[in-house]
């Protein structure tokens, strides 16, 4: 081989490395801030981004569901369930080790967090203005749902109402609970109550939401004042929450243009999971069984075990069969003892009897009985709720989590109108489907009565749907709770400590 | 190509080589007495070319042309040095005006040079910091790896093997740690070639290995520039040669893995162990009664009295370990041929390695093989090409070796054959685990290289090259009902590929030129671009009618319930190289090496970086003042360097904001599951390497022809813009909520700092005919301190184990690295005792003493924590010895570390917990049993985890093959592996890093073997 062409081949490889040899970065399979935010998909993406973490696994479908169900009389655990549940079942959370808090605390925040870059970026995507306007609501709904949660649960957290995207923004101090309300929780849902309409969206917010969820903070205000709840010694006069509370419940009550919601008289029809069709449910996010992400634990951990892995519900829950679950949430029976025989919510929402493999496995008042005979190994252990029933439930269960329901607000707008013909009238609607002899003004010495006949009644009716251990925090109900039902208190249960993780990563965080 | 021609290019190559290996110096001015002039051949009267003559005494000197003659003006009476690479030297005094020589092939020699990265350099000349091992000192054991191999072997070099599941990667640490978030391995480069990190290199067959040289500090690693910052680990293979016989050489290995149970603390007697469970439910808190009864528990399940097991009438109970635990056999087989014609040199080798797991279920197949061929073209013109391919066939652990420790009481099968289950979630039968989970997976590597080398003048050589690596994995899954997994999901099946392209382009020119006799130049310039593509993909399906046919057919699944995900990253580095290497009279040396690195990694303004170094050696046995005092001192040179590398290991894509979406982040738009899409990573634009700038000093010493050397090093290397991902706070609104993690992002901060002395001795103590002894000994000890955390200020908690509620390991300003903070142990709550600080059950007898530092109402880890230890050792050493009598060989290896702290965590496992504090039996050295105790990490479980490993010991006897037909060389061994560990540890292992968290115990091998080479 000549010199020359042996130098010609030198060439050719050095030009083939230096061929390849862009340092240029171009991502492959994610988007970021340079292309994204531009068109309505992206604004729809971004949306489902923000809902998700509510059904997740470690939202309402768990955790969530443990940091505010597992503090009231409501649930019990099994005795191997992680010692963080039974740290918030004994009122002793700790932040330096509670998972089910930690990761409350984090969802929470990705909720707030997503949405802060919705209402950063869509008002300048082109897009039908209405359906802009919407999203946009739904945007501040979400964020004022996060912070109220978050408000609810730890008391001062810090108040973020931008997108974290540059270092200066890392730190963040505690704010008050003042601040969190008068700069998140109220305006946002003002400002969602005014952008958004009141049609349904499939498992997703909406004015009436709006006004529901913000007659129940004006409610949560007022009665934290009377009550005395600490760091809600800013809200001015607990009338004039009270009066909020009921002019706002009193839109979607007696709303000014007929909406598609209102009051339904099928228990079933507004508890199966599978269904969306009753006019009570006003906000609730889906979760399904076939998708991974939203899937939904919180049927798993409260539906009985048993060994041959399905069983049938009784006919008056759907008659239905299902797979097992883990029996790992156990409804109090204390609790369940306080509902009156003739409350027809005792039957429809808890579950005393199963059929596996033919035989009958019914509990009756801490008795088991197989096909009747009184057996040990019966697999209906106690009584079990029905709200978390998957007439679907083949392993994978789907479940919608009510957030906001027409007899919610009902309650809400009772409580705020306190003792009147109005309040009680409201009341006895709830009452009267429960199949409970009406109240009277009369029956009640005053407002306060009145007003604990409500919050019990709000109790029974909206046992397992996220409420108990608010109403217990506004009304300083913890003590007489636990004293009733026998439950712990030891620390951290009018506001739970914020996780140690916190501490660690927030440079604005001070102990 | 006709004969002649060959025969010249022979020449050429020679006088290339003498050029680049040999220094030498000669002298046109000197005293001329007397002209002398000859010829020098090798023992087959073939001229040799380019051999240095030197006067000795004096500067003068000359080399031999391209017929092998020579001519010499000098003094009568002086000697000459014949000296040629490859050849021993021979010394002729000047007597007459011809004087002829003739040099003997010295394979030996050979070993005075060493490959330094796109280079070689006589040893002598070296100026860096570089360990290099031979192939001749490290063949005769039998090793599993080549982490394996270097254990112990190379000072500052710290191997850990804390699993011994067949196929598990190791730790490699050189000098300490230097980097939070990116590698703190080495980096392996195999023939040129970058092969990754250490500590996990299985697509390499050990046989194949000619050297390793571990180029240690700033000057020798910098030429690998951001990918130096943790040394480099270089491994050269073996190559046939021009002209050289066929030799094939083949090897045979078998051998027995056996696991000594006798600290393993099982718990066999069903009674004892159900006694201790119910001592535990019934201090629990939680449950307060106890489950051995004789009836069913709340989820139906039958636990048997106390009194049906103490009088032996439950008879279902089950000795785990020997269903869990096997002697597992493990075998390895290689050949080689190497060799070559008039123009070209060939390798061909094959392995094939097996092991089977000692816990069930596990094993690891390997087979790989190798063709290296090397051309001539023309005399100036060389190509050659190295391919090799590998094929790993795992079946990873499905248990750990804790199933032994699994419940005695109960059977493995119910009465009806169905697997039997402790209570509803049990998931964990070790044998259905093992029997019914599919878990295998598959690893194919090929890799190829071709290069050119092409020297146009003498003093110039131009290398070029190209090689592609092509890495494979694809692992599969499938869970059956009678799992976790597979019963939530009715069955899942998983199937993971991935895929690894990397390229890599390198051309490098040398020059070498001896300036004015006394001035040894030469300088390498070269450019360097590497690609690395990765691809992955994963499929999941679940909901399948039968578990039938596992994971063989997805589609059979619930398509409602499928899960895919794929992922790609690229990545791109290009450099430019440069050495230049200056000796002055052959006792002054200096080498300056810069590399300027590109990464695509980085953001726009940050993408390049230099990192030069600068390395200064003085040859005092070459000093007149020394060479003429003293006969015994062979060598002796002193060095220092200078310099800085990087390290760039952040993930593809680190300094762009992310927004994206995963199979978990979906959302309804109606009925429809839209994909929901947000931030999922901070951006930091102003990312950029993490720089490694070290000072060494170092001395190498030998004395007696170099029978005995010291090497000794002093560094000091700080680590600075520590390249690491900085968690988000909680509520900063980035993270995924199916995990349950919080956003990070990639920033520069903080600072740590290494410094550390290696020495390194080798003594061959006899070399005698009969007998020949010698001892090498490495020592190393280093401290990696803090000296700035960055952005989280004082202090870190890095570490914590499950197992501890807190305490753990930090890390803080100032202060070593990997402190382990916790509490004082002050014994055990004894009855009477009054402790006011603690609560509730933790208050109770039985309980640890916690010590209340500030002597307040209670504890906590900010105001009662101290530093318990340090869990980074003091020292890390080994010793190897060999001897060799007639026809036996005898070698000895040994490793260990002195000074480290492990964090016990098995130290109350069950089978401890016999010696519990009960009332009856009041100790203050365990607590009570209790079942939902919180646990602290205190001093009570600390432990010295200093230990001496024998890791190997090998008898050889080879045969005397002289009369024997066609074979040339006959050994036999026996090889015994990790046979004992002297420590006082109570767990399993020493050899753990930080926790002793149980893993897959490290089995002792005793094996039988055979070399034959024909």
């Amino acid at each position: 081989m000549k010199a020359k062409n042996i130098f010609n081949l030198f060439i050719f490889v050095v030009i083939l490395s230096l061929s390849s040899c862009s340092l240029e970065e171009v991502p492959y399979g994610f988007y970021n801030s340079g292309n994204f935010f531009q068109t309505e998909e992206d604004a729809i993406a971004g949306l489902m981004y923000a809902y998700v973490p509510i059904p997740s696994y470690r939202g309402l479908s768990q955790s969530f569901l443990y940091a505010n169900s597992l503090s009231s009389e409501e649930f019990t655990l099994k005795s191997d369930a992680g010692s963080d549940q039974h740290d918030l079942d004994r009122n002793q959370q700790d932040g330096s080790n509670n998972t089910a808090t930690r990761e409350t605390f984090l969802i929470l925040y990705l909720v707030t967090g997503r949405a802060n870059t919705l209402i950063e970026h869509i008002p300048d995507i082109k897009m039908d203005e209405n359906e802009r306007n919407h999203m946009l609501g739904e945007a501040y709904f979400l964020r004022a749902y996060g912070y109220y949660n978050l408000v609810r649960l730890f008391g001062k957290v810090p108040l973020r109402l931008q997108t974290l995207d540059g270092f200066e923004l890392v730190g963040k101090e505690l704010s008050p609970i003042q601040e969190i309300y008068e700069k998140s929780i109220i305006p946002d849902l003002i400002e969602a109550e005014n952008l958004m309409d009141a049609n349904i969206r499939r498992g997703r917010a909406n004015k009436v939401a709006a006004q529901g969820l913000l007659a129940n903070a004006y409610l949560f205000l007022a009665s934290a004042k009377e009550s005395g709840l600490e760091g809600y010694e800013f809200v001015p006069d607990a009338a004039l929450y009270y009066e909020k509370a009921k002019v706002e419940a009193a839109k979607v009550i007696h709303p000014e243009t007929s909406t598609v919601f209102g009051f339904d008289n099928d228990y079933l029809n507004i508890f199966n999971v599978e269904k969306e069709t009753s006019p009570e449910l006003i906000f609730y996010t889906i979760s399904s069984l076939a998708t991974v992400g939203v899937k939904n634990l919180a049927s798993t951990l409260t539906t009985p075990y048993c060994s041959e892995q399905t069983f049938m519900v009784p006919a008056q829950h759907g008659g239905f069969s299902s797979y097992y679950g883990w029996e790992h949430m156990w409804v109090e029976v204390p609790f369940y003892n306080t509902f009156d025989d003739a409350d027809k919510r005792k039957k429809a929402f808890f579950c005393t009897e199963l059929t596996v493999a033919g035989k009958v496995h019914t509990w009756d008042n801490g008795t088991l009985y197989v096909d009747g005979v009184p057996n040990s190994a019966g697999y209906c252990k106690r009584p079990f709720a029905t709200k978390f029933l998957d007439s679907n439930n083949d392993g994978d269960t789907g479940n919608r989590y009510t957030l906001v329901r027409y007899s919610e607000v009902l309650l809400t707008y009772a409580e705020a109108c306190g003792n009147s013909s109005e309040g009680v009238a409201a009341l006895n609607q709830i009452r009267t489907r429960a199949g409970l002899s009406p109240y009277s003004t009369s029956d009640f010495a005053n407002d306060a009565d009145y007003r604990k006949a409500v919050v019990q009644e709000r109790a029974w009716e909206l046992c397992f749907e996220f409420q108990r251990v608010y109403d217990l925090r506004r009304t300083k109900g913890m003590e007489a709770m636990a004293a009733k039902y026998g439950k712990t208190l030891v620390k951290n249960y009018y506001f739970y400590e914020i996780p140690q993780e916190e501490y660690d990563y927030n440079p604005g965080l001070k102990r | 190509m006709n004969k002649l021609k060959i025969k010249k290019w022979n020449r050429l190559r020679r006088v290339f080589y003498s050029c680049l290996f040999v220094s030498c110096s000669f002298s046109l001015f000197a005293q001329v007495n007397q002209q002398v002039t000859g010829l020098v051949t090798d023992e087959n009267g073939e001229p040799l070319i380019g051999v240095s003559i030197s006067v000795k005494g004096t500067s003068s000197g000359t080399v031999t042309d391209t017929e092998g003659r020579y001519s010499l003006a000098t003094e009568q009476g002086k000697t000459l040095l014949f000296s040629y690479l490859g050849y021993a030297a021979v010394e002729k005094t000047v007597d007459k005006p011809i004087i002829d020589a003739v040099l003997k092939e010295n394979t030996a020699d050979l070993g005075e040079v060493i490959v330094v990265g796109y280079g070689t350099q006589k040893k002598s000349d070296l100026t860096g910091s570089v360990t290099s091992l031979k192939a001749s000192s490290l063949e005769k054991r039998p090793v599993a790896s080549i982490d394996a191999l270097l254990q112990g072997k190379v000072a500052g070099l710290r191997i850990t093997q804390s699993s011994g599941e067949p196929g598990a990667g190791v730790s490699v640490q050189l000098r300490g740690i230097s980097s939070r978030a990116g590698s703190n391995s080495p980096l392996y480069v195999v023939d040129g070639f970058p092969y990754g990190d250490a500590g996990n290199l299985k697509q390499f067959n050990i046989n194949d290995i000619e050297s390793i040289e571990v180029l240690k500090d700033a000057s020798a690693a910098s030429i690998y520039g951001s990918r130096g910052a943790n040394g480099v680990i270089l491994i050269t293979t073996k190559s046939g040669g021009i002209d050289k016989k066929p030799t094939i050489s083949a090897s045979a290995n078998v051998g027995v893995q056996q696991i000594n149970t006798s600290n393993f603390a099982i718990i066999k007697d069903p009674f004892t162990y159900a006694l201790l469970a119910d001592e535990a439910s019934v201090n629990d808190s939680r449950i307060g009664v106890p489950k051995y009864i004789g009836g069913v528990d709340s989820d139906g399940f039958y636990y048997p009295s106390l009194t049906e097991l103490s009088e032996g009438t439950w008879d279902k109970t089950t000795d785990w370990e020997d269903l869990v635990l096997r002697s597992a056999i493990v075998q390895n087989y290689n050949i080689s041929v190497v060799g070559g014609g008039k123009s070209n040199a060939y390798l061909f080798s094959g392995s094939y390695y097996q092991q089977e797991g000692t816990v069930i279920g596990s094993g690891y197949n390997n087979l790989t093989a190798r063709l290296k061929f090397d051309q001539i073209v023309s005399p100036s013109l060389k190509l050659g090409s190295n391919m090799s391919f590998s094929y790993v066939d795992r079946d990873p652990a499905l248990i750990g070796y804790a199933s032994v420790y699994r419940n005695p009481v109960f059977p493995v099968y119910n009465d009806d054959g169905s697997y039997y289950k402790e209570n509803p979630t049990d998931f964990s039968n070790p044998i259905m685990v093992t029997k019914e989970v599919k878990n295998h997976s598959d690893e194919y590597d090929v890799n190829m290289l071709a290069y050119a080398e092409w020297n146009p003048v003498k003093e110039l050589s131009i290398r070029g090259q190209s090689g592609l690596k092509y890495g494979l994995s694809d692992a599969n899954q499938y869970y059956p009902r009678t799992t976790t997994l597979g019963n939530i999901h009715e069955g899942e099946a998983d199937r993971n590929l991935g895929s690894t392209l990397f390229i890599l382009s390198d051309i490098y020119g040398t020059y070498k030129k001896i300036f004015a006799e006394v001035h040894d130049f030469s300088a390498m310039l070269g450019f360097v671009n590497e690609m690395t593509q990765w691809r992955g993909y994963s499929m999941i399906a679940r909901g399948f009618p039968s578990d039938n046919i596992t994971n063989e057919n997805m589609s059979m699944g619930n398509p409602q319930k499928n899960e895919i995900t794929n992922g790609e990253t690229k990545e791109m580095l290009n450099s430019f190289i440069a050495r230049i290497n200056y000796i002055y009279d052959n006792r002054y040396l200096a080498t300056f090496t810069g590399r300027y690195d590109g990464s695509s990694k980085f953001g726009d303004n940050n993408k390049y970086a230099f990192f030069p170094s600068l390395a200064l050696g003085w040859k005092l046995s070459e000093e007149n003042f020394l060479k003429d005092r003293t006969n015994w001192l062979s060598d002796l040179k002193l060095r220092a360097s200078y310099g800085s590398t990087g390290n760039q290991a952040i993930t593809v894509y680190g300094t762009m904001d992310k927004i994206s979406g995963d199979i978990n982040d979906k959302y309804y738009m109606g009925n429809t599951l839209y994909s929901g899409l947000g931030i999922t990573q901070m951006g930091n634009k102003g990312l950029k390497w993490e720089t490694t700038t070290q000072a060494n000093i170092g001395l190498d010493f030998g004395v007696f022809q170099n029978a005995v050397t010291l090497t000794a090093d002093v560094y000091d290397k700080k680590s600075t813009g520590l390249l690491r991902q900085l968690n988000l706070p909680l509520s900063g609104g980035i993270g995924d909520q199916h995990s349950a993690s919080v956003g990070k992002v990639w920033i520069n901060s903080g600072e740590i700092r290494n410094k550390g002395v290696e020495i390194g001795v080798n003594a061959h103590i006899i070399s005698a005919k009969d007998l020949s002894w010698s001892v090498n000994l490495t020592a190393a000890h280093n401290q990696s301190v803090v000296t700035d955390i960055g952005e989280e200020g004082e202090s870190l908690g890095l570490l914590r184990s499950r197992a501890f509620s807190d305490g753990g390991v930090y890390w803080r300003n100032g202060e070593p690295m990997d402190l382990i903070v916790g509490y004082r142990n002050d014994g055990i709550i004894q009855e009477g005792d009054v402790v006011t600080y603690l609560s509730g059950d933790d208050a109770k007898p039985g309980e640890f003493k916690y010590r209340n530092v500030n002597d307040d109402n209670q504890i906590s880890l900010a105001e009662d924590g101290v530093v318990l230890g340090n869990a980074q050792p003091n020292w890390v050493g080994g010793i190897g010895t060999s001897l060799v009598y007639k026809g036996f060989d005898l070698d000895i290896q040994m490793n260990g570390v002195t000074g480290v702290k492990i964090i016990s965590s098995q130290r109350f496992s069950r089978g401890k917990q016999i010696n519990r504090w009960t009332v009856d039996n009041p100790t203050d050295k365990f607590p009570s049993l209790r079942g939902g105790r919180t646990l602290k990490l205190s001093d009570w479980w600390i432990e010295n985890g200093d230990y001496l490993r024998i890791s190997n010991i090998t008898l050889g006897y080879n045969f005397k093959t002289g009369n024997w037909k066609d074979i040339q060389n006959f050994r036999i061994y026996f090889s015994c592996s990790n046979p004992y560990v002297f420590t006082k540890f109570s767990g399993i292992d020493p050899e753990v890093s930080i926790f002793d968290s149980g893993s897959y115990p490290k089995p002792a091998t005793f094996s039988i073997g055979i070399n034959i080479q024909f």
